[in-house]
């Protein structure tokens, strides 16, 4: 119980980092938009389609804490070359960043 | 936790040059040149998703995407692959022009199957019967669904029914889940590499 009650703890002050309280499905798409994430492969039109996309369908397919692992390294991301190291950081998992991946296919052109 | 967090820094591709848009036109024009119906398309991907998805093959990363050349009733080359959509923001199964498809890659492969007349036609038919279904893409890259695919999977399951054998007996696996990689599908025993972009390219 205890154990418990440290990870929401943890949870919650994961949360707050991402963004004084923002939902993290609501920082992905932010950051998504302002690294322009899809700009190698979609026309400048579809970013931000296809960030309202990505953070919904992660939204959908993964866990609370996943998503704050991705938003806080997304956040703390200078361009999207950047992003490697920040999901390093982060420990991002490979089952998380295959999600990630899988949820980005389906909103973008390859 | 090293051993599942994500290996990002290793086996990466070298550094790429900036190619120019005349060294991507050549590209585009010679792969066109190059490629017959079968073959199968390997390239690098754009930006962050490329890289991403490259990260899960172990020994060349220098791809992030793949399809299988086809004809289209004119003869024009169109490639059928499990890509995302932003119009529809539904990945699925689709054909394009093979330009349209290597558009945005700066490293592309051709690699030929070993197969005769026939299951070369099962293998394009394959593909062409999930294109028409526009069967999903599969974001769980999970190899125990068939009625979603992502793009390993779509040529592996096309190889594999032409040939009645296992196209990738080697597959990768992270987290105690399997699937196939670039590169798992690259070694593949049905597949020979036939040209590539650029041709000389250290791993």
């Amino acid at each position: 119980m205890t154990y418990m009650r440290i990870a929401a703890v943890a949870l919650g002050a994961g949360l707050m980092l991402v963004s004084c309280g923002a939902k993290p499905e609501a920082t992905i798409k932010k950051e998504c938009i302002r690294l322009e994430l899809f700009a190698d492969i979609n026309s400048s039109a579809d970013t931000k389609k296809s960030c309202a996309c990505l953070a919904e369908k992660l939204e959908e397919s993964m866990s609370e804490k996943d998503l704050v692992k991705i938003a806080k390294a997304l956040k703390s991301t200078k361009t999207a070359d950047d992003f490697d190291k920040a999901a390093e950081k982060e420990e991002l998992s490979d089952m998380a960043s295959m999600n990630f991946l899988g949820a980005a296919k389906n909103c973008a052109l390859q | 936790m090293a051993g599942a967090a994500y290996a990002y820094q290793t086996l990466q591709p070298p550094a790429a040059e900036s190619r120019t848009p005349h060294d991507r036109l050549v590209m585009i024009e010679n792969a066109a040149a190059a490629a017959q119906p079968g073959d199968v398309l390997f390239k690098s991907g754009g930006g962050l998703w490329g890289r991403l998805a490259a990260n899960f093959s172990s020994t060349d990363r220098r791809y992030g995407h793949v399809g299988l050349v086809a004809a289209a009733p004119d003869g024009a080359l169109m490639v059928i692959h499990a890509g995302g959509d932003p119009a529809s923001r539904e990945g699925r199964v689709m054909r394009e022009p093979l330009t349209h498809f290597l558009g945005a890659s700066e490293r592309a492969a051709l690699y030929r199957p070993a197969l005769g007349e026939e299951a070369l036609s099962d293998l394009i038919g394959f593909a062409a019967r999930e294109a028409e279904r526009q069967t999903p893409f599969d974001s769980a890259f999970s190899l125990d669904s068939t009625d979603a695919l992502y793009c390993t999977e779509l040529i592996w399951r096309a190889l594999s029914a032409a040939s009645d054998e296992d196209a990738t007996p080697k597959k990768s696996q992270r987290s105690g889940k399997i699937y196939i990689a670039l590169d798992d599908l690259q070694m593949s025993p049905l597949l020979a590499p036939v040209w590539r972009h650029p041709a000389k390219e250290d791993l």
